[in-house]
């Protein structure tokens, strides 16, 4: 028995490189018109001739790998369509159209919590972001070699801090009995404000804890990609007698410029998302209504409720907004001269 | 060189100091709170008022996250899982990266979409679950590694830096000379872009040492268990052993055996973060010097 | 080309390296499945799946061996959770086919539900009645049996945990709930208990208490109503009449149920401690405080009175902070006297004409439940199993181990404890690690699996420490002043799957503690009001509390109608602990 439960999963696996093969075949050659055949050969034989067919190779182990983890899950999508139940599986449970849709766009929570996410996200790009590339900036400004790499080490360590513990020590930080913050304000005469449970102090508690936490740790890459400039333009910028501003804003800046739109570009696909940790750990009955986002609302369906077609429907919209988003992007990108993805 | 320096120049040296400085701080004290709370008596703290220096130092609360065998296979397993998942996503991601970086390669923009759909498309953890089960990937070493092998986000960032940052004459100039792609790649994609690889290769050496989900939803096998997620079983242990006592637990000798600890669930959460933070924090410098030292080549030579 | 080579070797490699790991996959399948058939001849073998277990089960413990030795079957595995939700990791489990033989659930897991309702689970209704074969199983009172009972009639798990004689339960069911006060404090102001027994006195106990200062000369915060979400909530509820644990379902007199916010009573609660809030009376961080956050205030003596669930008062940290041993029995603390700020529990105001409504539940059916898969191999041979493990001699062995071990010895049918080694390194763990580090050692996580309660076990206990006499004592109240019964009905009846309520109720929830927050930080009547109304509104449209209430209607009154509906107790003594000594007594008869 054991033996036959082995030959199907060999019979799977196999069965799932075949379907692995015959897509990626697909994908990456259009279906072929007997008529374009010749064309196709010919384009080949060009391929091999100028030495390309190993850069194929190179990506053929990326291939297998997202489409077993990626590809072949992601026809669990269907469930979106379905009214899934365990018994009968993903592939046996009943169709009914576009009922889950129908459900979730017609609940108030759900537009309240797509509401939040984008302002969130929106927020965070505006603030987060560039006060990254700042910071990047100015520490690559430090001439000190033992204070620059002392700053960068101490920048990184939130990052290594879970949000829970993050958001606890925000709690006894910004308690109304004990917290630090409410004790300067009532040595000052100000009537203690309720940080982590009002509304209007939600958001701007929101930013700044995440600029906290993620701010060093965003320099990485752009002091990575500035570390890739070749001294040479600085050399001549100063014997062009070019000052620190000068030089940061001619070389330093349009160096990390593909870097900077690269990240932009695939922060907005991610617009949709804030990401869960954060605002799980944040949220209360007193904030839920500017904390709650769209991964809180499907966490709750489908961990409290077993809605997964429900959240499977909700997580297709996303998708295809966030689709849309970075396609519209990219292409703004690509006509303002800048790098587009592809 | 500083009598160089501009009036303008000095006083913006200055307040970057002064503000980086403040910054440093700012990111550095509340692991030191966490640390201090970690070696801290847990019904101690909870009083609160503990800011610069332990009140009662104890190391309680790390001899119960580390008090077991346990705990040292769980260890191995994340360095292992976290080395060779990290090497290999660097190698495959790159390796994808590479082709894509070249503007020759017929169907290079089909292709690119292939890779950046699945960013923004994925089934949801079931359908996941389920492949996983038919690879036979479930409470498998493995399964830390093949999953996230592939990351599409480093493979963007990859590609974008191949682009623009490695010169296109070296590598013309070696096409010249009759080096194939292949030694392209190995010979000049990737040294050129070790300060990058560190960077990224951090980031993901850091994602394998705090995922825990993975342990704790794919895996059931205890000796295959990486820290992260023992860990998140310890923390859940010490709340439900307060939790038990206080639901109606019918043992004879429950009240005696409500045990007023040194530990406490948020200390033992503050261990546990100092736990998983160190290695990282003795690791890195070796990692920085790889990546700072390609970070200062910029900057020092004036 | 060498590196063309380098690359293919590369790539070779890869394609090795996964179809190693596949069948790597392959060999340990084929393994585990052998060996349970080749054991199947000697000693049946079965899996065991305890998602709401986090810590691990080492089956080479010493009790662990023992029982498995005396229970005669072997567990293969021992599958435990992860801390996360029970729901997410058994749907995975459902859905990636591997079902163990055996999970045991929390009773309260509307998981069984879903479990039955996919066919997932064996109905063991016939084990029930074989005396001669499975007699441990059948003696189990009936009523408990009923409660057990799913809504197709069957039975599909073994309890563990319950009473063995429900009609005389031990005097201890953990329900401390209630009204406990600074009695500091509360002489100080020179207010008597009595006076708190109405509104008025209490509120003026508040007012006073506000006037007072911590030892840091702070303002005491004179009310908090508990940790996170509103704990303590059901407290204040039961002064106005309202009965809001258990999703708030009210019996009327009719027969009818009404959900508690629809009751005027409620409405008036709220107003109550919106104007609490308003005065300066009520913890300001009620709405949004976390639980670490709350239990450093009540650590700090930040307290005047407290209507919550009684555990995380602060005389154990008094104790301590005042160099008295933590074993001190409550009667030597009432010779030389308590610490300052000692906190007790007291009876509970009543607002005018209101008769206070139960929070505190006697639950004797069981903490856990165990439930076969339908389609199990040998299934007798486990229920013979599970029978012996409800006998007295299991819970015994399960608890202390054998008398060899030296953690308790046998005295005139007496079981006596032997502190030392049984908090010890090879037993509870000793020292400051508590349970969490009992439990590599696994030996008590087999009464998860199945056992009888101790209630009836004559054991020698030593006195009670004063900190737990309070909570001893606060649960006498809950008898006394008519807040302590049986589980009430509507607490009993698990929600029909894929019905409104199971739909609903977390949205509900989601809605409940959204507007208790408004209602509770209202700045006037009128905002009040208003976010009353939307209260009711948002729980019409987004919560759809017509169908809910609709169908528990419906559904209650069908389950009144059956043998686990119709349960009634009537206690006739209850088993005392040894609380209020200063020496070691026996208890259990």
């Amino acid at each position: 028995m054991s033996y036959d439960y082995c030959k199907r999963l060999d019979a799977r696996i196999i069965l799932n490189l075949h379907i692995a093969h015959v897509i990626s075949i697909r994908l990456a050659y259009s279906p072929i018109p007997e008529g374009r055949l010749l064309t196709i050969l010919h384009r080949l034989s060009s391929i091999k001739k100028k030495g390309l067919v190993p850069l194929y190779m190179f990506l053929l182990p990326g291939l297998v790998l997202i489409i077993l983890f990626n590809y072949i899950p992601i026809l669990g999508l269907q469930m979106a369509f379905k009214d899934y139940s365990f018994r009968d599986g993903i592939w046996g449970s009943s169709w009914v159209g576009l009922q889950n849709f129908k459900e979730f766009t017609a609940s108030s929570d759900f537009w309240r919590a797509t509401g939040n996410t984008f302002l969130l996200t929106m927020l965070r790009l505006l603030f987060v972001f560039p006060t990254t590339i700042v910071l990047a900036l100015l520490i690559n400004e430090v001439r000190n070699f033992a204070f620059k790499r002392t700053v960068q080490s101490f920048s990184y360590l939130p990052h290594f801090i879970s949000w829970i513990v993050v958001v606890g020590f925000l709690d006894a930080f910004l308690s109304i009995d004990s917290g630090a913050a409410n004790s300067i304000l009532r040595s000052l005469g100000v009537n203690p404000i309720a940080f982590m449970g009002s509304e209007s102090w939600f958001r701007p508690v929101f930013i700044l804890s995440s600029m906290w936490k993620e701010l060093g740790w965003g320099t990485i890459l752009y002091l990575a990609a500035i570390s890739s400039i070749n001294p040479v333009l600085y050399e001549a910028a100063l014997v062009d007698g070019a000052g620190r501003f000068t030089q940061m804003r001619y070389i330093t800046l349009p160096a990390i410029v593909p870097i900077i739109s690269i990240v932009l570009i695939l922060t907005i696909p991610g617009l949709l998302s804030v990401g869960i940790d954060q605002i799980y750990a944040m949220i209360n009955p007193a904030n839920i209504a500017v904390a709650e986002v769209i991964d809180t609302y499907v966490l709750r369906l489908g961990i409290g409720q077993a809605q997964y077609s429900m959240t499977t429907a909700i997580g297709l919209v996303m998708s295809v907004i966030s689709m849309i988003l970075l396609l519209v992007t990219n292409s703004i990108s690509k006509r303002l001269g800048g790098d587009g993805l592809w | 060189m500083v009598n160089r320096m501009s009036p303008g120049d000095r006083i913006f040296t200055l307040c970057n100091g002064l503000f980086l400085t403040l910054f440093a701080f700012l990111c550095a004290y509340p692991l030191w709170y966490i640390f201090i709370l970690s070696v801290n008596e847990g019904r101690d703290a909870a009083l609160g008022g503990i800011y610069w220096w332990p009140r009662s130092f104890t190391l309680d609360n790390f001899r119960v996250i580390l008090g077991d065998a346990t705990v040292i296979n769980a260890f191995w397993i994340t360095v292992s899982r976290t080395v060779i998942g990290t090497i290999l996503s660097l190698l495959i991601t790159s390796m994808v990266a590479y082709p894509l970086s070249r503007k020759e390669l017929p169907g290079r923009n089909k292709l690119l979409f292939v890779f950046l759909f699945i960013m923004l498309f994925s089934g949801g953890l079931i359908p996941f679950y389920i492949q996983l089960v038919n690879l036979g990937l479930i409470n498998n070493f493995w399964v830390y590694i093949f999953p996230s092998l592939f990351s599409v986000w480093n493979m963007f960032v990859m590609k974008t830096s191949f682009q623009n940052n490695i010169p296109e004459s070296v590598i013309e100039s070696m096409k010249i000379d009759g080096a194939g792609y292949t030694r392209i790649y190995f010979s000049v994609v990737l040294p050129f872009s070790k300060p990058l690889l560190a960077a990224l290769g951090l980031f993901t050496a850091v994602g394998h040492w705090n995922d825990w989900f993975t342990g704790a939803f794919f895996v059931q096998d205890i000796s295959l268990q990486p820290l992260p997620t023992y860990l998140q079983r310890v923390m859940s242990t010490v709340e439900a052993s307060n939790m038990i006592s206080s639901t109606q637990f019918n043992q004879a000798r429950e009240a005696s055996m409500y045990n007023p600890d040194a530990v406490t669930s948020k200390s033992v959460r503050m261990a546990t973060t100092v736990v998983t933070i160190l290695p990282i924090l003795f690791i890195y410098p070796f990692l920085q010097k790889y990546f700072v030292k390609g970070v200062l080549i910029g900057s020092v030579k004036e | 080309m060498s590196a063309n080579k380098k690359m293919r070797r590369v790539l070779r490699t890869a394609v090795l390296v996964l179809t190693a790991a596949a069948l790597a996959a392959c060999t340990n399948q084929g393994n585990s499945t052998e060996r349970t058939q080749g054991d199947t001849e000697t000693v049946p073998s079965y899996s065991l799946y305890v998602p709401a277990l986090t810590t691990p089960v080492n089956l080479d413990g010493r009790i662990t061996q023992e029982v498995l030795q005396r229970s005669g079957v072997q567990w293969e595995t021992v599958e435990i959770g992860n801390g996360g939700d029970l729901a997410q990791q058994i749907n995975l489990k459902l859905v990636g086919g591997n079902f163990p033989d055996a999970i045991v659930l929390p009773s309260d897991s509307v998981l069984w539900s879903r479990l039955i309702d996919e066919n997932r689970l064996l109905p063991l209704d016939d084990y029930f009645e074989n005396e001669s074969e499975y007699p441990n199983l059948a003696k189990i009172d009936k009523r408990i049996i009923d409660n057990w009972r799913a809504s197709d009639g069957s039975i599909y798990f073994v309890p563990s945990n319950y009473e063995p004689y429900v009609d005389e339960p031990s005097a201890w069911q953990g329900n401390a709930q209630g009204l406990w006060v600074n009695d500091t404090i509360l002489e100080e102001i020179g207010i008597s208990r009595d006076d708190l027994r109405t509104l008025e006195g209490f509120e003026q106990y508040l007012q006073a208490a506000k006037g007072q200062q911590d030892s840091q000369g702070r303002p005491i915060i004179p009310l908090s109503l508990g940790g996170e979400n509103f704990a303590g909530l059901e407290v204040v509820m039961s002064m106005f009449g309202v009965r809001s644990s258990g999703n708030g379902w009210n019996e009327q007199e009719d027969g009818t149920v009404v959900a508690d916010y629809q009751m005027p009573e409620f409405k008036e609660a709220f107003r109550w401690l919106n104007r609490m809030h308003l005065e300066g009376l009520l913890d300001p961080e009620t709405s949004f405080h976390k639980k670490d956050l709350f239990v450093e205030k009540v650590n700090n003596l930040r307290f005047g009175a407290m209507l919550f669930a009684g555990w995380d008062n602060p005389n154990l940290s008094l104790m301590q902070s005042n160099d008295i041993p933590i074993s001190t029995p409550i009667k030597t603390l009432e010779e030389q006297g308590f610490p300052d700020n000692w906190f007790s529990p007291t009876y509970l105001p009543v607002n005018e004409g209101a008769q206070l409504a139960q929070y505190a539940n006697f639950n004797p059916f069981g903490s856990n439940g165990t439930g076969l898969r339908a389609d199990i191999s040998n299934p007798d041979a486990l229920m013979k199993a599970i029978d012996w493990m409800q006998t007295e001699e299991a819970f015994i062995l399960m608890e202390y181990g054998t008398e060899e071990m030296g953690a308790f010895t046998w005295e005139d049918g007496v079981v006596v404890v032997n502190d030392e080694v049984f908090r010890g390194p090879d037993f509870w763990g000793g020292g400051s690690g508590g349970m969490a580090s009992v439990t590599q050692h696994g030996f008590w996580w087999w009464k998860h699996l199945a056992s009888v309660g101790n209630t009836h076990i004559k054991t020698l206990e030593p006195p009670w420490p004063a900190n737990n006499a309070m909570l001893y004592k606060a649960e006498e109240i809950n008898r006394e002043q008519g807040t302590f019964d049986l589980i009430p009905a509507t607490s009993r009846i698990r929600p029909t799957i894929g019905g409104a309520v199971e739909k609903y109720s977390p949205v509900q929830n989601d809605i409940r503690l959204q507007y208790y927050a408004r209602l509770l930080l209202a700045e006037n009547e009128q905002m009040f009001d208003n976010a009353y109304n939307q209260f009711l509104n948002e729980m019409k449209v987004r919560g759809h509390d017509e169908e809910t209430i609709a169908e528990f209607n419906e559904q209650y009154k069908a389950y009144s109608e059956t043998p686990a509906g119709q349960i009634t107790v009537d206690i006739k003594r209850s088993l005392p602990r040894n609380v209020y000594e200063d020496e070691p007594a026996v208890i259990g008869e």
